[in-house]
């Protein structure tokens, strides 16, 4: 049952093959028994909670088992962050996303691990236990959506959520060997989100099925008064998943492509731009420039905001509180608590916004973010979607990396957020035993465009029905 | 040497809203501890901030006021640092774009009109309240106030004297309020000032090193505070010693100024574009909600009082000195016609309590529309006017009491049946049998002694003007 898309399982427990208590209760055994370290808590009431969403069997997300990451609340869950800040912090509401998809039926499993407060691209920056890629032990399912990447590719739910800053949601997605979605900057609400950079932070689905994440999208892809910076009042929901493409121009990265150290994956890209020419759709090699630009001025504006966002973390009200007193006790409970990478960049991001500084980093950010998105928006004006790698490789071993190896493996992801656009991964291959994974970019608020040429093309190849062997 | 002081003001208006700035819990003041903070108020993770409106259409309306530029842009900006009462480790407030700007302020002073620059008004978000001497080691904190909107209006450093620089702010204080757009008192923090103080050698073209006052919570305090301060530097300069740049507190028993923190000590706010909002353009019907909300100038509601009312020049320049005195006389013409009684009452008892309790109108504990209850009362014969005074003292004692509820609560309701009255008279005549009878046979004096006999069934709550009427006649009947 676990490769089925939601879909198929709607008409398994149509057809009573088995009803949504047995259905949740495998996942539960299988998440019981998973050794990756991607589920931190598994959630309380589940059976009440299947019982109310039986009363409404049309309902879209009815037999959707789903996952959140941990820094997106669930009401009387814990909201960890994987961070020693929150480790005993429950949340007293939901997310409206979290919210939007138990109104629908969904059935909340438990929540997913990932780098303290979405800072980092290898699950491994957490007070949990270091997650793992399923497909290979010794590797890393990237991150900071790592958890859900790789529950998702064990099969421990339909869909899992995760929220991409610079790419927390697609690189882990292409490690994994699974789908996931960054949607449209403002198209899901980040109410219930924990903020790491405002400007950049978007939650989304994953799922191995891109029909999957599509209908996880739909639901979520709602407006919400509370919070101010969703898209204006424009409903872009899809009801029915598209999967003729024909006449769709797909614009390649080939220097993007052609910039890859592993040769092998070269191969897999061609193969993928193949099947979208047998698809119908038209294909021509694009250039992105600026690409140098992106990193630096994605690091200097994630920081700043990040600095911003976690000064509310001071143990004052909430959160973890040191033994010390008096003076020192900001220091100390932000010192004791916070991990090594969360420092760093609130550390760089102090400095990019203090006083003599600020024009020369964070403000000059802020005009190459618009000359980022500049230039995407031009190149999006003669192509439908860019097609393009979402790493520069596939997983790598946890700790082999320096801390400026580690940021350049953000280097495609970035530009996507700076931008605000809608950026689709999927897998297309494997080397050597570990997916390859590569990225569809579209304009603002096509996401479903996106969808359907992900439809497309997974009705076409199979890589997204390949499961490891983990138990 | 003659020094000349350059004094520049800040003033935090707390702006007359029922939520807050960005979170929808109430901005009622004197509530429960507590009782006002939500999630988004106590910075939980995952809360966002949304913008109240009708801040935005306050902080218009008093731009407009001033005829100052409104910005096109509506942005916010981040201002951080640490404090236990500021429960997000930053302060949303309007760094680049503030909302008003390069406006001026017509301040009537004795020496005439002098035009005030405003340099801009801006709005941002209020913090906790910290109590340290509620608990021996603890600090106690109080949500309520975090987040509610506050109007920061800043001044040129216009003034060269401590007397202009103090009726800025009374005439503000009242302006605010005439507006409607602030309804607090300075007790109780609803209108904060701050103060910016240097001198000068005159004929100097170069301004002296800038101390801050912070934090001044009534005009007693704001002079005092200012006259100190220029003494002081007045002094030091004397002494050859330089003035420091810095932040400087009003010690409200000591009545000095002490430093707080030097230039160098001073927070680096690190203020940054506020992510979690929308960089807009100012939304036009906030603007065109804004222009209508505005009130008629002073002068065109003196006119439009004056087409139905005399008003004598004395009363016109005190209408014009004191605007909520004027917004006062207009609501209670609302209530009643009767030029005599308005006349006396406002200008009269009211203004007498006024200076009795050494209060401004725009504090008083009586208000425009239950002032104009009252003298709808006395005018429809339904209260005598020694009762009147009774209720108005009482209203004065209890705020916001309705006079129609004090009426009651007093039992002052006056007695106007004339029915009920001629029966008491009769009565009042036959237990009088030999006193009536002098009467009727010429000793006219004892007229007197009827009406006190009858007042006095009454318990002085009867119509006199009824009484009499009913007496005169009532008196002359031989069958009695």
């Amino acid at each position: 049952m676990i490769d089925k898309s939601i879909l198929e399982i709607q008409k398994d427990l149509a057809d009573k093959k088995y009803s949504y208590l047995e259905l949740v209760n495998q996942q539960l055994a299988l998440i019981r028994q998973s050794s990756t370290n991607s589920v931190i808590h598994i959630e309380d009431n589940i059976i009440e909670k299947v019982k109310e969403a039986e009363k409404n069997v049309n309902s879209e997300a009815f037999g959707m088992t789903i996952l959140h990451k941990d820094n997106i609340a669930v009401k009387d869950q814990p909201l960890t962050c994987s961070s020693k800040m929150l480790q005993n912090f429950i949340s007293p509401y939901n997310a409206t996303l979290v919210q939007k998809l138990e109104d629908e039926g969904a059935i909340c499993l438990g929540k997913t691990n990932l780098d303290e407060f979405g800072m980092g691209s290898s699950t491994s920056f957490t007070i949990h236990n270091r997650a793992k890629n399923p497909w290979d032990k010794t590797k890393t399912p990237g991150g900071s959506s790592g958890g859900s990447a790789a529950a998702i590719a064990e099969g421990l739910a339909s869909v899992a959520t995760g929220t991409d800053t610079g790419g927390s949601i697609r690189q882990p997605a292409s490690f994994c060997g699974i789908s996931g979605l960054k949607p449209t900057y403002g198209t899901v609400s980040r109410y219930g989100v924990v903020a790491y950079a405002s400007s950049l932070d978007q939650a989304g689905p994953m799922a191995k099925h891109v029909s999957d994440v599509a209908l996880a999208y739909n639901i979520i892809a709602t407006k919400d008064s509370n919070d101010s910076k969703m898209a204006h009042a424009k409903d872009i929901t899809q009801k029915i998943l598209q999967d003729d493409i024909k006449g769709k121009t797909i614009g390649v990265a080939i220097e993007w492509i052609e910039s890859l150290q592993n040769p092998h994956l070269k191969n897999y890209y061609k193969e993928a731009i193949k099947t979208y020419k047998e698809l119908g759709a038209y294909v021509k090699n694009i250039q992105i420039t600026n690409l140098e630009a992106a990193l630096p001025c994605y690091y200097v504006i994630s920081a700043a905001e990040a600095a911003s966002n976690l000064a509310r973390f001071d143990g004052m009200r909430y959160g973890y509180r040191s033994s010390k007193e008096n003076k020192d006790i900001y220091k100390a409970n932000r010192s004791e608590s916070f991990g090594n990478e969360v420092k760093r960049r609130i550390l760089l991001g102090n400095f990019v916004l203090s006083s003599g500084s600020e024009n020369k980093y964070y403000q000059k950010a802020r005009k190459v973010r618009a000359l980022i998105q500049e230039n995407y928006l031009s190149i999006l004006k003669n192509v439908d979607a860019i097609l393009a790698p979402a790493t520069t490789g596939t997983a790598f071993e946890p700790g082999t990396q320096s801390v400026i190896e580690a940021y350049e493996n953000d280097k495609f992801t970035v530009g996507v957020n700076l931008s605000g656009l809608p950026s689709l991964a999927l897998p297309i291959g494997f080397d050597d035993g570990m997916p390859i994974g590569m990225q569809l970019i579209g304009k603002h608020m096509s996401d479903n465009l996106l969808l359907n040429l992900g439809h497309a093309f997974q009705k076409r190849t199979t890589w997204h029905k390949v499961s490891p062997v983990t138990l | 040497m003659k020094y000349i002081p350059t004094i520049g003001l800040e003033a935090h208006v707390q702006l007359n809203l029922a939520s807050k700035m960005f979170s929808s819990s109430s901005s009622l003041a004197n509530q429960p501890v507590n009782e006002n903070a939500s999630f988004v108020d106590l910075a939980l993770p995952g809360m966002l901030p949304l913008i109240n409106e009708e801040a935005i259409i306050q902080a218009i309306m008093f731009g407009k006021w001033i005829n100052a530029n409104i910005n096109e842009m509506l942005t916010f900006d981040r201002k951080h640092y640490f404090y236990p009462d500021l429960p997000k480790g930053y302060q949303i407030t309007q760094d680049v774009n503030p909302i008003v700007f390069d406006g001026k302020f017509q301040l009537s002073t004795k020496e005439g009109i002098k035009e005030t620059s405003i340099v801009r008004a801006h709005l941002e978000e209020d913090a906790g309240k910290s109590t340290h001497d509620l608990f021996e080691d603890k600090t106690a904190i109080d949500f309520n106030r975090a987040g509610c909107a506050l109007l920061e209006i800043v001044t040129g450093p216009d003034f060269t004297n401590v007397e202009d620089a103090i009726e800025f702010g009374k005439q503000l204080f009242q302006t605010v309020h005439y507006l409607g757009i602030c309804a607090g008192s300075m007790k109780d923090g609803a209108f904060r000032m701050d103060l910016n103080v240097s001198i000068a050698p005159e004929n100097s073209d170069k301004l002296g090193s800038r101390v801050e006052i912070k934090n001044l919570n009534s005009f007693k305090n704001m002079q005092l505070a200012l006259k100190y301060e220029i003494e002081r530097q007045q002094k030091a300069l004397g002494n050859n010693e330089d003035i420091v740049q810095e932040t400087r507190l009003f010690d409200t028993k000591e009545l000095v100024t002490k430093s707080m923190r030097k230039k160098e000590d001073a927070a680096d706010y690190k203020y940054m574009n506020e992510p979690d909002l929308l960089d807009q353009k100012l939304p036009i019907h906030l603007l065109d909600l804004a222009v209508k909300r505005l009130p008629l100038s002073p002068k065109e509601k003196i006119d439009n009082i004056s087409s139905s009312f005399t008003l004598d020049e004395r009363q016109v320049n005190l209408l014009m000195q004191d605007l909520p005195l004027l917004d006062l006389l207009a609501n209670v013409i609302k209530k009643s016609k009767d030029k005599k009684l308005v006349n006396h009452w406002v200008f009269t008892e009211y203004l007498a309590r006024i200076n009795k309790f050494n209060s401004s109108v725009a504090t008083a504990p009586v208000n425009g529309n239950h002032l104009g209850e009252l003298i709808n009362l006395i005018e429809t014969d339904k209260l005598s006017a020694p009762s009147a005074k009774e209720v108005l003292d009482y209203m004065w004692s209890n705020e916001f009491k309705r006079p129609t509820d004090v009426v009651k609560l007093l039992d002052l309701s006056q007695v106007t049946d004339s029915k009920i009255i001629e029966g008491e008279i009769i009565q009042v005549i036959k237990d009088n049998k030999d006193k009536h009878t002098q009467y009727l046979n010429g000793m006219n004096k004892l007229y007197g002694f009827f009406v006190g006999q009858v007042m006095a069934k009454f318990k002085g709550k009867a119509n006199p003007v009824v009484v009499n009427k009913l007496l005169k006649d009532v008196i002359e009947r031989k069958d009695l």
